[in-house]
């Protein structure tokens, strides 16, 4: 029973701050066969192993950028001894751009123990199973996809700012999922907290008590225990069966250049141990278990899961792509009822990645690939622009989704690009009733289709919090943007609710930035996928000395279309370098011109003087054009500015 | 030598010192003009240091000319070209008015000249391009030879310091501001009394002079000849480009200025040694030359600079 030592104890990982990966080691002899809880002497994975269903929580932590989760999570680690005090900063976030952005951007599961008698009787060592959700509505599917796996949230709100519109809406994903919902209010410790107010909120959005609202400070530790034990007391243990068929939800999976694909997976019912051949209920394809373990966060090798943990399993398939997220993984030859399938990655927009020099396709395919192993939400199909040569149709889950990739293929593979205008995914219905998908602006004639094909643009529903005076200003943003309202309330005197429907492609774009600027900064917002609905949209078409340049096209509804080929065509003028000739610029719907400037000619472009003295300054000068036109592409004979093709109205 | 800040007598003391060809700087032959430059002479100084050139014999003498001046129209401008042309100077040199950041001009005239700084009567692009194309076609049939882009020369009175400049050769310089082309270095002194001075003192005594000095690799010789040969209506020997630079250079020359062809550029055939010549054309293809350059510059894979292909 004795299990050979098997690695070395300590991996350092690709990723910024070196994790100490230590290898717990696992005995079945232990020093003391004594039942007394809390012995200090069991090794780590026994303990996590040992605790039963009764005992474990699964839990997650929802609110608002910058309300103080990572800080929260970092404290609740440090209490249970999972991490040093003082140790690594934000666990949670490890990527360079989540830490530099403030956001999480992949969901992790972080599993403590903690001993306590709030659930009545003598203290006990439970196992509190934190699943964290990523932070913005970019990655609202990510959270549900979380939330699915736990059975209560922690509903942090700072005290200084109050509720947001993003607490709102994951509030709400989580009362779908049957959650049990802990109030608890943040950053107490800080001057401007008004904890009464936030409280009052609170109870009029989440319909909790006054005395259920903990109140802590992430920062300084305050009141952090009632926390943990709130959890214990008020978070139900997981609903499985571990006499059940063995069932087990595939959160994620991501890449790790020494373990290879890491799953996070949450058993449900029934139990794998190491060796166990487990087969996907969605793909059919079988995996033998080589390793399973808990993140403490370091990761704790166990020898199995049970119904009501959570934590990582390691196959002898390496590849990534074939962890489908969401899937139900069973027993080898045995059927099970699937797991509720819960929301599936839906890219929201679109775009055309292409490399700045036509001879970096290759350099960029690999860095795409590279990224994608571990960005599952990420879709990729090859594409091709007469404009930009070969490159990529990316579907991304948002603009900041899109942003933080094109950001991690700046920073980790040195490769740039050129993006164009970012599209939402329409869908064409065709007579015979099945739909074809649209993600690029070529999918669609010029001009729209004839009458019996009809175009469906998908559909939002914004949630956005502000001030009383500024909702005059938003209303009249939502009605420009086509928008319909489905609510506006008062939360309190300061603040006031308001729901929208809006479509997608009149939000992805720079929504968020206009209802800022139009608010001072104080409006926040949040949106949810709502559906589909039929809709005028038209493609635009730009030409550049009459050749139309298909990167540059992009969709629109048709009561926009004139004011998007104007604004289009007046940026573009703007944005082009003056030639040797004269260029027109275009706008056009189905062959009819809708906008048009012009940028005139040069008439001469000559250094009059060039003696000694001169040519070195002559060089620089020199130097520094050759520089501007390597940012640009040659389209025909005219020089297009790379930033031009992806710049967003 | 600038008229109206000299005199017969110190004309010929310069001659007796060795100096035997002047150049003048006349501008323009209209008082109104010349004023609004901010010129300290005025046409009648013009024509009477003319004059000079002949009673004291100067064996060659140039007048410069800048077009695009403010208050100059294409009346004005051809009657300073016909002007130019009766005084039998040897050489002309006509200038088109660069109006740069950090000078008075660009406070009245630039882009973003405002308000009671900014002052009317610039020609416009078009006009002071037509001005470019005028002397060409006046100096030209007058019998001057247009062979650089602000140079024209009657037979035999090019200007031969300059023409060092062009075949990018060596020379030395003397004295504040000057710049040195020696040995692939080019070494710029001092523009201010005191600094030059100390520029002086530290080259005697051995030390680092502190003389922004500047000098290339290959890519950076290529570059420069291309930069300076193209000004000429000599233009630039393909042959010696292969020979100096290789095959692959000339190839990607050809490439790059094949679009340019037939209006702005032409090849030629030398008649010494029937190489093969590429020059822009006289008064088109000089008249854009930047452009053209520069667009050169950027197509060619053999200019590429090391940091080429990652932007920052």
């Amino acid at each position: 029973d004795t299990m050979a030592f098997r690695r070395l104890a300590t991996h350092i990982t690709q990723r910024r701050d070196a994790i100490t990966y230590a290898r717990c080691i696992t005995s079945s002899t232990l020093a003391s066969s004594s039942s007394r809880d809390g012995d200090d002497e069991r090794s780590l994975a026994e303990r996590l192993s040992r605790v039963p269903l009764e005992r474990t929580r699964n839990f997650s932590i929802i609110a608002h950028v910058d309300h103080g989760k990572s800080t929260l999570a970092d404290r609740l680690l440090e209490l249970t001894g999972a991490i040093k005090k003082g140790g690594a900063h934000q666990i949670l976030d490890t990527l360079p751009v989540e830490r530099a952005r403030g956001i999480t951007v992949k969901a992790q599961a972080v599993s403590v123990l903690w001993r306590s008698d709030a659930a009545g009787g003598e203290a006990r060592e439970y196992l509190l199973n934190l699943i964290d959700t990523p932070g913005h509505a970019d990655f609202s599917f990510e959270v549900s996809r979380s939330l699915s796996a736990c059975d209560g949230a922690l509903l942090l709100v700072d005290a200084t700012q109050g509720v947001q519109a993003q607490t709102i809406a994951t509030f709400y994903l989580a009362l779908e999922g049957g959650l049990v919902i802990v109030p608890v209010a943040n950053k107490v410790d800080m001057l401007a907290a008004d904890v009464d107010r936030v409280a009052q909120q609170m109870i009029s959005v989440f319909g909790v008590e006054r005395e259920e609202v903990l109140e802590v400070s992430g920062k300084t530790g305050l009141n952090v225990t009632s926390v943990l034990d709130a959890v214990v007391s008020r978070v139900p243990p997981p609903k499985g069966d571990l006499n059940a068929p063995t069932r087990i939800l595939l959160l994620d999976c991501h890449y790790d250049d020494y373990r290879g694909a890491v799953n996070v997976v949450q058993v449900v019912d029934g139990e794998v141990r190491k060796g166990d051949k487990v087969t996907s209920y969605v793909t059919g394809q079988h995996f033998e278990v080589l390793e399973l373990g808990m993140s403490t966060p370091t990761p704790c090798e166990v020898h199995s899961l049970k119904a009501g943990n959570v934590g990582y399993m390691i196959t002898n398939v390496r590849d990534v792509r074939s962890s489908k997220i969401g899937d139900t993984l069973h027993a080898f030859k045995e059927t099970v009822e699937p797991l509720k399938g819960f929301r599936q990655a839906k890219p929201m927009v679109f775009q055309g990645l292409f490399p700045v020099n036509t001879d970096d396709f290759e350099k960029l395919r690999a860095a795409v690939d590279r990224l994608t192993l571990n960005d599952a939400s990420v879709t990729v199909q090859g594409e091709n622009s007469t404009a930009l040569g070969a490159g990529f149709r990316c579907g991304f889950l948002g603009l900041l989704h899109a942003d933080v990739f094109h950001q991690r293929l700046q920073e980790e593979f040195g490769t740039d690009i050129i993006a164009t205008a970012p599209t939402v995914p329409y869908r064409i219905a065709q007579r015979d009733g099945t739909f074809v998908e649209c993600t690029s602006p070529l999918s669609i004639p010029s001009g729209g289709f004839p009458q019996e094909v009809s175009i469906e643009e998908p559909l939002v529903e914004a949630t956005i919090i502000c001030q009383p005076q500024v909702v005059g200003k938003i209303v009249e943003l939502c009605m420009d943007r086509r928008g319909e309202q489905l609510e506006q309330t008062f939360l309190d005197d300061s603040r006031v609710i308001m729901r929208y429907r809006l479509p997608l492609g009149e939000v992805a774009a720079d929504f968020a930035d206009e209802l800022k600027s139009r608010t001072s900064g104080y409006a926040t917002f949040d949106y949810d996928d709502a559906g589909m609905q039929k809709g005028d949209i038209v493609r635009m078409d730009v030409l550049v000395n009459g050749t139309a340049v298909d990167a540059l096209a992009t969709l629109v509804h048709r009561s926009k279309a004139q004011r998007h080929g104007k604004d289009i065509v007046a940026r573009l003028k703007e944005a082009l370098p003056r030639q040797m000739f004269e260029i027109a610029i275009q706008a056009a719907l189905g062959g009819k011109i809708i906008a048009r400037e012009t940028i005139s000619a040069f008439r001469k472009q000559v250094t009059a003087k060039c003696y000694g003295g001169d040519i070195s300054r002559k060089k620089k000068l020199l130097e520094k054009q050759k520089e501007g036109k390597k940012r640009m592409r040659r389209i025909g004979n005219v020089d297009i500015p790379n930033e031009t093709f992806g710049a967003l109205l | 030598m600038d008229p109206g800040t000299f005199d017969e007598e110190k004309l010929r003391a310069f001659m007796r010192a060795g100096v035997n060809r002047v150049s003048l700087g006349v501008q323009s032959f209209d008082d109104d003009v010349l004023k609004l430059a901010g010129r300290s002479h005025d046409a009648r100084e013009v024509e009477r240091a003319i004059e000079m050139m002949s009673t004291c014999a100067v064996p060659r003498w140039s007048a410069d000319l800048i077009s695009g001046l403010p208050g100059v129209n294409a009346g004005t401008w051809r009657t300073s070209l016909e002007r130019v042309i009766a005084a039998g100077a040897d050489h002309v040199s006509v200038y088109d008015l660069q109006v740069e950041a950090g000078t008075a001009f660009y406070r009245w005239y630039g882009e973003d000249a405002t308000g009671k700084d900014a002052k009317e009567g610039l020609p416009s692009e078009d006009e002071s391009a037509d001005m470019f194309r005028d002397a060409s076609a006046t100096l030209g049939a007058a019998g001057y030879e247009h062979y650089e882009v602000s140079s024209y020369a009657k037979p035999g009175a090019r200007c031969k310091h300059n023409q060092i400049y062009w075949q990018n050769a060596s020379w030395y310089g003397f004295g504040m501001s000057a710049t040195s082309h020696v040995n692939g270095e080019r070494v710029a002194r001092p523009r201010k009394m005191g600094d030059y001075y100390a520029y002086v003192d530290a080259l005697e005594r051995g030390e680092n002079t502190g003389a922004i000095s500047t000098g290339g690799d290959a890519s950076d010789a290529l570059f420069e000849h291309i930069m300076l040969r193209l000004r000429t209506s000599d233009g630039m020997n393909l042959d010696k480009v292969t020979e100096r630079f290789g095959e692959q250079a000339t190839k990607e020359i050809d490439d790059a200025v094949a679009p340019f062809l037939g209006e702005y550029a032409r090849y030629e055939t030398s008649a010494e040694d029937g190489s093969r010549i590429l020059r822009l054309n006289d008064p088109e293809g000089f008249l854009v030359s930047t452009e053209i350059l520069s667009t050169l510059l950027s197509q060619m894979k053999s200019l590429a600079s090391d940091d080429d292909g990652e932007d920052a």
